[in-house]
């Protein structure tokens, strides 16, 4: 059995990097400031001073970060970010098959799951809910600032969004971070997220469609690169 | 003169609650800390309310100092404890920031600086003299809105001077009004609003200029089954909610309304035979005159229904003499029209029909508090001035029946003559509040000596002024003791409540004074205000000490009885001419006017697309002196105030919605507004609200708000009394 | 404890707005924030048109929508009645605007605080009555305890032409004819139940889901064969 493990597969450049922890970093942010208005609790433990600095952390992030991330998405990396959105938009038999299964592996049951592309059904959807969720935060969260300009049978609506969205998020948010951080099948992923590059393994187990499409150009070798090269041709 | 019982056992129980109490009954309530009434920083004083004519007695509570709120004093007879929308707004003024605080010169290029008050004494007293040197004292003039303060020291200043020309607003406000009472029932009576069963209003609103005692007082009628009757043109808040049955006469016709009314009550001798025939005069000659003016014929004219008019005359009747007809003040016949004078006249007439005066329920001519005065030996009274007013009130040939407190609107045209050289204006804004901008604007710029005393600018200080004198605000100094009509009259005084905001302002007392001194005429000034109080009160047994802390009292003017005016031989002693009431005045007649008030046309009447503008108060505004009130102000943003009036089918016609910016010209001006479109008006009638339409740019609050009724007059007088003619104008209406 | 009410006579309500310069003088309010609102109607055509004036404030509900929506517990219910908000606790979120079915809250810009009628609660804890009641120039306004069947209020709400405002601490009394200008009964607005009832709960539901899940898939990944990702 070949040792791989110096072999590396560049999955996200540094803009794509960099854009997905500021939005990380906004989303806990955003999420912890916020949510202290739905559960009262922690609400009580800031306390009303705390409650107002957390507002305004709400309001400065929730103005500002938006606009960072678009534009390094945009600006930087559009080539990568229209990737992203046409994969992420592209549905097929197998990603329902892949999310059927899905629970399976989530719990650490044997599955055999379709083979996936850069991303897997799950990861669509937690973009999708991400696009369209912070879409919906920044509109309605826009709306609760200027909410004098409104009609208030209006920012009562607003109001269930902002929260619904929220709360929505949140719950998808745990499970992806858990996915990242703490699941042993796909803990590599982190890697990709922090160095930019997975293990070739990794990539072509988890995204063999993507690892085939790419192994070859985004193959980045670390380390003992003479001897995996060798061991690869014998 | 008791101790004020009932506000003392108030506060001292009070004071005891909030003792006890100590913690509060509530959690952290609100802005606990300061809207707190805690006995050791909360103090009150009494004074006098200085927003409008009423003069109210006032409670003011201060906070560490500083004026927190004010309510009515209890005492006050007339008030009956409660304060208006505008007393509470006009009393935060003394903290406002764009009260003036120092003397202001204007400078060659037009602007204003600052000087000290003595450079404005020494400089103004020069120029001044130098005026009466040159063109004679007859040449300087005062004018002012009508207040004690002034009343004593405007006239002083012009009597110290030789000038005959002390004025007031009365021309643009109530003049038709007094000369027609006058001339009919020998002054100003009150209405008996407690024991009424029956009363009509012609043209006023209570509700909206706001008489805190007509309110007071109907409310107590009411409860008794009294009937509240508004002639209007429009809906107002008094005809609307006050009122069981609106006239909605059609404006400038109420004097056919009245005549019909004589016709009703003489024809279905409904009227007070006994009263006719021991009180009046001229009865015959009035009754072979209203024959012809059959409710019919009224309803021809004023688009009043006649069985309504009927009807109304037969109540009248039947309710006498505890009915009358309120002796109004501005609107039907104050200086709106050229019938003004005579419709007056026809209100008094009706009265003296009802035979009301004196009774119960009807008009009386309460007793008065007699003051003293200073003792000429040691304050010597300046003479009075030998010549004729300019103006021509009281003056053979010209207006010899009006008031001596002159027709000010006339002025800037005198001063355009010629004839006016120096004006002092104070208090008052005729820059904006007289008919026909223009006219008075540039009549006024020839003045060579125009100086202005307020604690605010105005059109006036702006646009003509040379000198502005800064006043201090009423909540900062001490006025004149006055008097509080009513059945039982009290006097009271407005005092100092707080301690000038600004070191700048001064009381006008002291200005004249001051003034005076620089002239060279200081022994006609020789005293203080206190001085004065003092020998006012003597004759009462009071100090103005006495008034300060309670605010109000008793004015010993004697058991008021329900008996009609007799002198010491038991003759009729009402104060016309023949001690009686007058239904044909023989004075009239000898100035060669029509001595019965038969019917005359407005001067101008609406036809096809072409409106009659009307005007009237707002409840939350005090003509133009407001404009600049931030708490005013905010009620007219709040409720788009400043709205015109349209009569919904006017509107319709005219392709007008409700809200739509309208173009209203008339006489050669033009004007944008905000239209409001209602059922509440007459078909012919366009309404502004009164006091808006401000362009003093330092007014900054009312600036270009709404639409001012004075820039679609041209200037104008009626012959009788004198007054300027308000709503004898015409103009039309479309879509901007 | 008391419970107080306030009545409005509809029939002597001229328009005048005094009580409102009153209330904000008394409770040092900028001189744009308004405590009270007035509403005017009119009806029939002319000559035959007839007004009202409604001026409605705080109606001091009995189970407020503000008080449920409000997240720091600012806005309370006090047991004598009266909607109060502590002023230390507001940090100005809104909510409650939103949720008040009777437009009864401003924000006040220059403390950053929401702002209401309190019935001059201050005044009414040393038996005074409310500044709006005070200052009424056509005494339109009435203010006391309920359940003092002796008290004046009560005897007026015992009249045949006083209308409560259902589930509120407001009566009025409207001119004949007028009946349908009575504010409608408080009843929550759609909005408070979805998000007290239906979207906090829920969304803490699912927020708990995706946590469980998390911590079975931690243990179960653990149990089953969690060496997948060893190399
Ligand atoms: C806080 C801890 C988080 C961690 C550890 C984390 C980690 C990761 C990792 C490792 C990936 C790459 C997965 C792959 O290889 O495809 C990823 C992708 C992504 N993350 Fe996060 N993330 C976090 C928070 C968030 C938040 C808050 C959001 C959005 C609100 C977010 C949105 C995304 C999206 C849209 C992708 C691309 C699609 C996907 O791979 O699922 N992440 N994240
Ligand atoms: C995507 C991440 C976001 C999350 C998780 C989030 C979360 C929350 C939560 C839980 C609340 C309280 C409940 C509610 O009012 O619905 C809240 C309130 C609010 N959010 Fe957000 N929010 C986000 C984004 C934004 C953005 C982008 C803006 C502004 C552009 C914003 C502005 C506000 C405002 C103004 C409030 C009202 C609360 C206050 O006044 O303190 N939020 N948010
Ligand atoms: S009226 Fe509005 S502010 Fe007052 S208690 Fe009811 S919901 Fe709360």
């Amino acid at each position: 059995m070949s040792k791989k493990g110096n072999v590396r597969i560049k999955r996200f450049n540094l803009a794509e990097r960099v854009a997905h922890w500021s939005q990380a970093f906004a989303f806990v942010v955003l999420f912890l400031t916020g949510s202290a208005l739905i559960f009262r609790g922690y609400g009580a433990l800031l306390g009303a001073e705390g409650l107002r600095i957390a507002g305004m952390i709400h309001r400065i992030i929730g103005v500002s970060f938006p606009i960072i991330i678009l534009a390094i998405l945009l600006l930087l990396t559009p080539k990568t970010t229209k990737e992203w959105l046409r994969s992420v938009f592209s549905w097929n038999m197998s990603d329902i098959k892949f999310l059927a299964l899905f629970p399976k592996e989530f719990f650490g049951l044997k599955v055999k799951l379709p083979a996936q592309g850069k991303f897997n059904a799950g990861e669509k959807i937690n973009s999708l809910i991400t696009i369209f969720g912070s879409m919906l935060m920044v509109i309605t969260g826009w709306m609760l600032i200027l909410q004098d300009r409104f009609s208030p049978s209006v920012i009562a609506w607003v109001h269930l969004l902002h929260a619904s969205g929220a709360l929505l998020m949140g719950a998808v948010i745990i499970a992806h971070a858990y996915l990242a951080l703490g699941h042993p099948g796909s803990r590599e992923a982190i890697n990709g997220m922090i160095s930019g590059t997975v293990s070739e393994k990794f990539a072509k187990e988890h995204h063999e469609l993507w690892y085939n499409e790419v192994k070859d150009t985004n193959r980045v070798v670390v380390g003992e690169e003479v001897q995996d090269l060798k061991e690869r041709e014998a | 003169m008791k101790l004020n019982r009932r506000t003392f056992l108030k506060l001292s129980a009070a004071t005891a609650s909030m003792a006890a109490l100590g913690a509060s009954k509530y959690r952290s309530v609100d802005n606990w800390a300061s809207a707190n009434e805690r006995p050791s920083n909360i103090t009150t004083a009494y004074s006098v309310c200085n927003s409008c004519g009423n003069r109210c007695g006032i409670m003011a509570y201060l906070r560490n100092g500083r004026l927190w709120r004010i309510t009515g004093n209890p005492d006050d007879n007339k008030s009956g404890g409660k304060i208006c929308t505008r007393g509470h707004g006009y009393a935060q003024m003394v903290y406002d920031k764009y009260r003036l605080s120092q003397p202001l010169k204007r400078t060659s290029d037009g602007s204003f600086v600052e000087i000290p008050w003595e450079q404005a004494y020494q400089e103004i007293g020069d120029k001044l003299m130098g005026v009466v040197r040159k063109y004679g004292p007859q040449s300087v003039f005062w004018s002012e809105y009508s207040k004690p303060i002034s009343n004593f020291y405007g006239a002083r200043l012009m009597a110290a001077l030789g000038s005959p020309n002390w004025t007031t607003h009365s021309s643009t406000c109530f003049v038709g009004r007094n000369v027609g009472f006058d001339y009919t029932l020998g002054g100003l009576p009150s209405g008996d609003y407690e024991n009424t069963k029956y009363v009509v209003f012609v043209g006023r609103s209570p509700a909206d200029g706001m008489g805190l005692n007509i309110l007071k007082g109907l409310g107590v009628a009411k409860k008794k089954g009294a009937k509240v009757v508004s002639v209007d043109p429009r809906l107002s808040y008094s005809a609307g909610v006050l009122a069981d049955e609106w006239v909605a006469v059609k404006p400038g016709t109420d004097l056919a309304l009245l005549l019909a009314w004589m016709n009703v009550l003489i024809a279905e001798n409904l009227y007070d035979k006994g009263f006719v025939e021991n009180y009046t005069v001229g009865f015959a000659e009035l009754k072979e005159m209203v024959k012809q003016y059959t409710p019919e014929w009224a309803e021809t004219i004023t688009g009043v229904k006649a069985e309504q008019i009927r009807r109304i005359g037969r109540e009248l009747g039947a309710n006498r003499p505890a009915a009358f007809l309120e002796p109004g003040w501005h609107a039907a016949y104050g200086s709106n029209y050229a019938n003004s004078t005579q419709t007056a006249r026809a209100t008094a007439i009706v009265n003296g029909l009802l035979g009301n005066i004196n009774k119960p329920g009807g008009l009386c001519f309460y007793n008065r508090v007699s003051f003293g005065g200073l003792n000429p030996e040691l304050y010597p009274t300046p003479p009075a001035s030998p010549y004729e007013r300019v103006d021509g009130a009281g003056v053979k040939g010209k207006y010899p029946l009006t008031l001596s407190t002159g027709l000010h609107h006339l002025l800037p045209g005198l001063a355009k003559e010629g004839k006016l050289k120096a004006g002092i204006f104070y208090s008052v804004n005729p820059g904006r509040t007289v008919p026909d901008r223009n006219y008075v604007i540039e009549g006024y710029k020839n003045l060579e000596l125009t100086i202005v005393i307020d604690w605010q600018m105005s059109e006036t200080a702006e646009q003509f002024a040379d000198y502005v004198l800064p006043e201090s605000h009423p909540m900062e100094r001490d006025g004149i003791v006055e008097a509080i009509a009513s059945s039982r009259p009290q006097v009271t005084m407005q005092a100092k409540v707080i301690d000038p905001v600004h070191s700048g302002g001064r009381g006008l007392d002291r200005i004249v004074s001051e003034l005076a001194t620089a002239m060279g005429l200081e022994r006609f000034f020789n005293f203080t205000l206190e001085d004065l109080n003092k020998a006012m009160l003597f004759p009462l047994g009071l100090f103005p000490v006495h008034l300060k802390s309670r605010g109000i009292v008793d004015g010993d003017a004697g058991q008021w009885h329900y008996e009609f005016p007799v002198d010491g031989s038991g003759k009729p002693s009402l104060r016309t001419k023949s001690g009686k009431v007058e239904f044909f005045s023989s004075s009239f007649a000898e100035h060669g006017h029509n001595p019965l008030p038969a019917w005359q046309a407005p001067k101008v009447m609406p036809s096809g697309d072409k409106l009659r503008m009307i005007h009237g108060h707002q409840a939350y505004h005090t003509h133009a002196q407001t404009m600049n009130n931030p708490y005013l102000m905010s009620i007219t943003k709040d409720y788009e105030g400043d709205s015109i009036w349209l009569n919904t089918e006017t509107a319709k016609r005219l392709g007008i919605s409700d809200g739509d910016t309208v173009q209203v010209s008339g006489n050669g001006w033009e004007a944008k507004s905000k239209v409001k479109v209602t059922q509440r008006i007459h078909p012919e009638a366009l309404f502004v609200p009164g006091g808006y339409g401000g362009f003093a740019k330092s007014l900054v609050r009312g600036y270009g708000i709404g639409v001012n009724i004075n820039d679609f007059l041209k200037h104008d007088t009626e012959p009788i009394s004198g007054h300027a003619m308000m709503e004898e104008v015409l103009v039309s209406v479309k879509r901007a | 404890m008391s419970k107080y009410a306030m009545l409005i006579d509809v029939n002597e309500c001229i328009g005048c707005y005094a009580c409102r310069v009153a209330c904000q003088t008394t409770n040092d309010l900028p001189s744009d924030i308004s405590r009270i609102k007035f509403m005017e109607k009119e009806k029939g055509t002319f000559p035959e048109t007839e007004i009202v004036v409604l001026p409605t404030q705080c109606m001091h509900c009995d189970e407020p929508a503000c008080v449920d929506v409000c997240p720091t517990g600012a806005s309370f219910k006090n047991e004598d009645g009266l909607v109060l908000i502590d002023y230390d606790k507001c940090i100005g979120c809104k909510y409650c605007i939103t949720a008040c079915p009777y437009d009864a809250r401003t924000f006040n810009t220059s403390t950053g605080k929401v702002d209401k009628c309190n019935f001059c609660a201050p005044r009414v804890q040393r038996g005074m009555q409310p500044a709006c009641v005070e200052a009424c120039v056509n005494d339109a306004r009435f203010f006391g305890e309920v359940d003092d069947s002796n008290s004046p209020i009560s005897k007026l709400i015992a009249e045949a032409d006083t209308a409560k405002v259902g589930g509120t601490s407001f009566y009025y009394k409207l001119p004949e004819g007028w009946d349908e200008s009575l504010p409608e009964d408080a009843i929550k607005p759609a909005y408070v139940k979805n998000l007290t009832e239906r979207v906090h709960p829920a969304g803490k539901a699912l927020l708990g889901l995706s946590a469980g899940a998390v911590a079975a898939s931690y243990v179960m990944t653990r149990v089953n064969g969690g060496h997948e990702d060893e190399e």
